[in-house]
């Protein structure tokens, strides 16, 4: 179970610091608090996933795509969703760091959160 | 026996001498133990120690190959018999992963004294050195090579001749200490009094007279190349353990590992490491990118370990901040 937490208290920080990223756009800089609370919940979800599967899959590199895979997957299902304002969709701006957030998740589950993943590469 | 001189014979005669390979033949036929009523048959010759040569033979009980040691110099006190006898019941108590254990120890028809222990098949580490240059697996064989001194210590006994050409590596990385004929018992730890357990005597017969050096030059400590035995200890093995490292760690190696080498081979017995596990612990932080006690590193050092040993994560944090960068300043978001 040390995994799992690991992995969501790893994917909160990260998901956080995602949405803080937002500050440097002005134009969604008034919603700021929003998209952190989001970015925070969809990486704590991508987390409780990556951690699941690394206590069943104690193998780093499958850890790692998984993570991939989820980071991606979630961060595609949010960039469904268009700008309130525009409109516009921003697939690659929300889904290839999303994606980078479950490799971090997944990679330093494998790596510090204990049991035989961390020395299962 | 008496051996055929090597007189030149007349020219006329000289094709029904002998040659000298016929000779060495001869030589070799005399020299080959006698074991006659032992469950052993001989295959061959593999080696020559100090005392003895190491012999290849068939256990025809349990049918496995084993190694013969046979006492082959002249021995007319029996003080070498009693010797490889002492090597022999040495091994029998250390039994460890990292140690060869010995099967059988008695006298052949001939009168010779030997003992048979496993075969081990491998290299010597030096030769697994010479092929192997990745330092990691060094370092993971010196440790292991460390833990089974450390057992050894732990029951009352010092190699005293530890070096690279004693260690012995298998094909799965297997290690054993071979050659434990200088040995010395401090104490009897684990022997039933009415076997002499309360003391070292039935051990020490053939124990090292003070003044007398054993060892291997190099690798000795510095009591002990002195000849001083009431110096000599675990910390003597110890120094031994840090010469065997400086030989593993090769040509510009890292400075913490200088260190442990430097600390180990103190000139003080006191200043080392106080026992081999101590300095395997010290081997392992180093392969675990630990900070190793023996080296007060600075903070660039210190930022280089970190970095080693979380190189991975630097790297994908570097990439994650690189992409939100280039995200930011390319897509505006």
């Amino acid at each position: 179970m040390r995994r799992v937490g690991v992995a969501m208290v790893l994917g909160a920080f990260l998901g956080a610091f995602d949405g803080l990223t937002a500050w440097f756009t002005p134009a969604v800089r008034d919603q700021l608090g929003t998209i952190v609370m989001l970015s925070s919940l969809k990486s704590v979800i991508a987390g409780l996933l990556i951690g699941i599967f690394a206590v069943f899959v104690p193998k780093r590199p499958a850890v790692v795509l998984f993570g991939f895979g989820v980071g991606l997957v979630l961060a595609w299902l949010v960039a469904m969703q268009p700008d309130p304002t525009t409109g516009e969709h921003y697939y690659v701006q929300i889904m290839v760091p999303g994606a980078l957030v479950g490799v971090l998740v997944g990679w330093a589950t494998a790596r510090y959160g204990g049991g035989p993943s961390a020395s299962a590469a | 026996m008496t051996t055929p001189r090597p007189v030149t014979p007349p020219e006329s005669t000289r094709s029904s001498w002998l040659s000298d390979a016929a000779v060495e033949r001869l030589r070799e036929a005399a020299g080959t133990p006698d074991l006659t009523a032992t469950r052993y048959r001989l295959i061959r010759r593999v080696g020559r120690g100090g005392m003895g040569s190491v012999y290849l033979a068939d256990d025809t009980h349990l049918d496995r190959p084993v190694a013969l040691k046979v006492l082959d110099l002249d021995d007319p006190r029996g003080l070498l018999a009693e010797r490889l006898l002492r090597e022999a019941r040495i091994l029998a108590r250390l039994e460890h992963p990292g140690i060869v254990p010995v099967h059988e120890a008695g006298r052949l028809a001939d009168g010779r004294v030997f003992y048979a222990m496993k075969y081990v098949e491998g290299e010597r580490l030096d030769h697994r050195v010479a092929r192997d240059p990745d330092l990691p697996s060094r370092l993971r064989l010196f440790r292991r090579v460390c833990e089974a001194v450390a057992f050894a210590h732990d029951r009352g006994i010092l190699h005293r001749d530890l070096k690279p050409q004693n260690v012995m590596v298998g094909t799965f990385g297997e290690v054993w200490v071979m050659d434990w004929g200088v040995a010395k018992v401090l104490r009897d730890v684990d022997r039933p009094p009415d076997r002499g357990g309360a003391g070292t005597a039935a051990w020490g017969a053939t124990d090292t007279d003070h003044g007398t050096v054993l060892g291997t030059r190099g690798y000795m400590a510095p009591e002990q190349e002195r000849g001083d035995l009431s110096a000599v200890g675990p910390r003597s093995d110890v120094y031994s353990l840090g010469a065997m490292l400086r030989f593993l760690l090769g040509d510009d190696p890292p400075r913490p590992l200088l260190a442990i080498c430097a600390k180990a081979m103190a000139a003080e017995p006191a200043e080392r490491y106080a026992g081999a596990l101590d300095l395997a612990r010290e081997v392992s932080r180093h392969l675990d990118g630990l900070r190793v006690e023996a080296y007060p590193e600075g903070v660039l050092d210190k930022a280089r370990r970190l970095y080693e040993r979380h190189k991975v994560a630097v790297w994908l944090i570097a990439a994650y901040l690189v992409v939100r960068g280039a995200l930011l300043a390319f897509l505006g978001r």
